[in-house]
């Protein structure tokens, strides 16, 4: 099986679980155009394309092959994903800013970039997350849990915030 | 007209000998550039964040302040969206397709004199407009009802034919409509494949869609090669970074002034649209009546032109509704509405009779804060283009910023660690639709226009009791339809007329 018919065999069946779930969404007489309707038009539309892409290229047997991922750029980018759910799911327990000053360097120490420079790349990420949002934009960013929220409650008030 | 001109000339001299309101609009242009250009901070969120430093100020000192920061904001988006393809505010969504492209050609320079000098030409313009026009044209905006609007989006919807990639283009531009309908009905309030995560009910934000389909994406993919990239260090003349030569500006003239200025602007004062649904259906319009739209988002000068003359035409058509109507043409000008009312005045007509001072003074001020970020924007440009060439030399490192830039510009919408997932996972999605050869160019514009169609498709379809022909009963929407028809089909009848003429010769 070919990535392309994957995908449009993956597409197919989350839009039709989808028009699964909008068609039970609840009806309600008194509109015209219910909440289901506009939904399961796209539904519909993204069922007869991938049906009618997935015929056309079993027929054809053209299918678009893309270069190869290579172990280290697989890895890359898989370590980036990583790295983006674990900085999602820490920011708000360990607060913007000890999350961005650990988490940047241990993620450019993959990347194979200099222990020193990533740590410094962190500090200055941190900063720059400390400056911009609640120091001059007055935008509140999470401060973490217990120790981790006077730590950065600390750091803020250094700079009056 | 007399009376007109008097008030423009009294205008004009308030501001310009105005310490003050020259202060005022040299800071927020400044402010507003800086904002702009640094991904994650939209020029809503800038304008929405000046608002509270503005009611000391006198209301058309405040007002000239929010709207200066918009326009220069909406510029300085673009800048971001030229050398890392993130779309510094949504109404750069366009500029990123052919921008980022030119950077990467080596040709970021070009790419940002282009973006600013258009941006400054399409806000100029659009200033002037609303400058003669806003009494007269606030009549016209309130003739455009539901199936008029639907008519607009259906044209717009029937430009994205134009896309490379046949049925890989449409499943995108699908699954960008689709995601739109993700959270709370806009008409019955029922909550739509929500899961129970409360937060969903306000549905995807368009900026952490976007993050996710234009940065996330284009991370992943650069990081799938080698982190060493060969970077030229690009030269340039001072006059090369001020103005486009004088066979480029020809060149792009006629799509510049016939289509993106006059569209853009159009679509702009149209009450409630705004100016990033003004941009896309410039661009899309644009391509279509281009030469050769197959080039479009691979890095052409027409593709950056067209779209920053287009947002920054429409920025300025959102004030029409806004300041004579008491409508907000987007979310930046419902805050200078709110800003019109904590200063104690009710928007409409009476503002540029009663009020003609403060009403004029906020249309001079609108055209000179386009001035003024076309004056500024050389110390943002150079700044943002240096720190470009040392990222793109060192890929870690321009991961990392725009990973950054994504957490936290996704974060701080809403304050909420959903925004953050959904930015990666659409960002993993369009990275994955990228690879098998999948736009993800109609994805953005769908997720855009999707909540217009079904909107002005059911309030059409209400208000006449679910008949259809309410979509071609009035003669604007009839209009609207006949030039898509003639839009979708002079192209095509053109070029096979060419074939038959290269033929028989």
């Amino acid at each position: 099986m070919y990535g392309e018919m994957i995908i449009f065999s993956l597409l197919l069946i989350f839009s039709s679980y989808f028009l699964y779930e909008a068609l039970r969404l609840p009806k309600l007489p008194w509109v015209v155009i219910g909440p289901e309707v506009w939904p399961s038009i796209l539904l519909i539309g993204i069922i007869i394309s991938c049906i009618s892409a997935i015929i056309y290229r079993y027929i054809k047997k053209n299918y678009y092959r893309p270069p190869k991922l290579g172990r280290s750029g697989l890895s890359r980018v898989l370590t980036t994903i990583v790295f983006v759910v674990v900085y999602a799911l820490v920011f708000e327990y360990v607060g913007f800013f000890i999350s961005t000053l650990v988490l940047i360097p241990t993620y450019l120490k993959f990347l194979r970039v200099k222990t020193l420079t990533s740590l410094l790349v962190g500090f200055i990420f941190a900063m720059l997350a400390l400056l911009l949002f609640p120091v001059f934009l007055l935008i509140p960013l999470p401060r973490g849990y217990g120790v981790f929220y006077d730590l950065t409650t600390y750091i803020l008030g250094l700079f009056g915030r | 007209m007399e009376y007109h001109l008097i008030n423009i000339y009294q205008a004009f001299t308030y501001i310009i000998t105005n310490p003050l309101n020259m202060g005022v609009l040299i800071l927020a242009s400044f402010i507003g550039l800086l904002a702009g250009a640094t991904p994650g901070i939209t020029s809503v969120a800038i304008t929405a964040i000046l608002l509270p430093f503005t009611i000391w100020l006198p209301p058309e000192t405040a007002i000239i302040a929010l709207v200066a920061a918009y326009a220069s904001a909406v510029f300085g988006g673009s800048v971001s969206a030229v050398l890392f393809r993130i779309p510094g505010s949504t109404e750069n969504i366009m500029t990123a397709l052919d921008g980022y492209e030119l950077t990467k050609a080596g040709k970021s320079g070009l790419a940002l004199m282009l973006t600013r000098f258009y941006s400054f030409l399409g806000g100029l313009i659009g200033g002037i407009i609303v400058l003669f026009f806003t009494p007269i044209l606030a009549d016209v905006a309130v003739m455009f009802g539901p199936p008029e609007m639907f008519a607009l989006v259906v044209m717009a919807i029937s430009f994205l034919a134009t896309f490379e990639g046949g049925v890989k283009a449409i499943v995108s531009a699908l699954l960008g409509f689709f995601l739109a309908t993700i959270g709370s009905d806009p008409v019955t309030g029922v909550y739509r494949f929500t899961f129970g995560v409360t937060i969903l009910g306000g549905g995807f934000d368009l900026v952490a869609v976007l993050l996710g389909i234009f940065a996330i994406s284009e991370v992943l993919r650069l990081l799938e090669s080698e982190l060493k990239f060969e970077v030229v260090k690009e030269r340039y003349k001072f006059k090369e970074l001020m103005f486009p030569s004088k066979e480029l500006f020809l060149k792009l003239a006629p799509l510049v002034f016939l289509i993106a200025v006059p569209i853009g602007w159009l679509i702009g004062f149209l009450p409630g649209i705004g100016a990033t649904t003004a941009a896309v259906v410039a661009y899309l319009m644009a391509r279509r009546f281009s030469k050769n739209p197959e080039k479009w988002g691979t890095g052409i000068p027409e593709g950056v032109a067209v779209a920053e003359a287009a947002n920054n035409a429409a920025a300025m058509g959102t004030l029409v509704p806004t300041l004579a109507l008491g409508i907000p043409g987007g979310a930046a000008t419902a805050i200078v509405l709110g800003a019109l009312m904590i200063h104690g005045v009710i928007p409409g007509a009476w503002i540029f009779t009663y009020r003609a001072q403060l009403g004029y003074t906020v249309l001079v001020g609108t055209v000179l804060s386009n001035v003024m970020f076309y004056l500024l924007a050389p110390v943002v440009v150079y700044i943002f283009l240096r720190l470009g060439e040392f990222l793109r030399r060192n890929i870690p490192f321009l991961a990392v910023m725009v990973i950054f830039f994504c957490v936290f510009g996704a974060y701080v919408i809403r304050n909420s660690v959903v925004d953050i997932v959904a930015t990666l996972v659409i960002g993993v999605i369009a990275y994955v639709l990228n690879r098998y050869k999948f736009p993800t160019a109609p994805m953005a514009i769908g997720f855009v226009l999707g909540p217009l169609a079904e909107k002005y498709f059911r309030r059409s379809l209400d208000i006449a009791f679910g008949n259809p022909l309410v979509f071609i009963s009035s003669p604007i929407g009839q209009f609207i339809y006949i030039a898509t028809v003639l839009s979708i089909i002079t192209p095509t009848l053109y070029a096979r007329f060419k074939a038959r003429k290269n033929v028989k010769s």
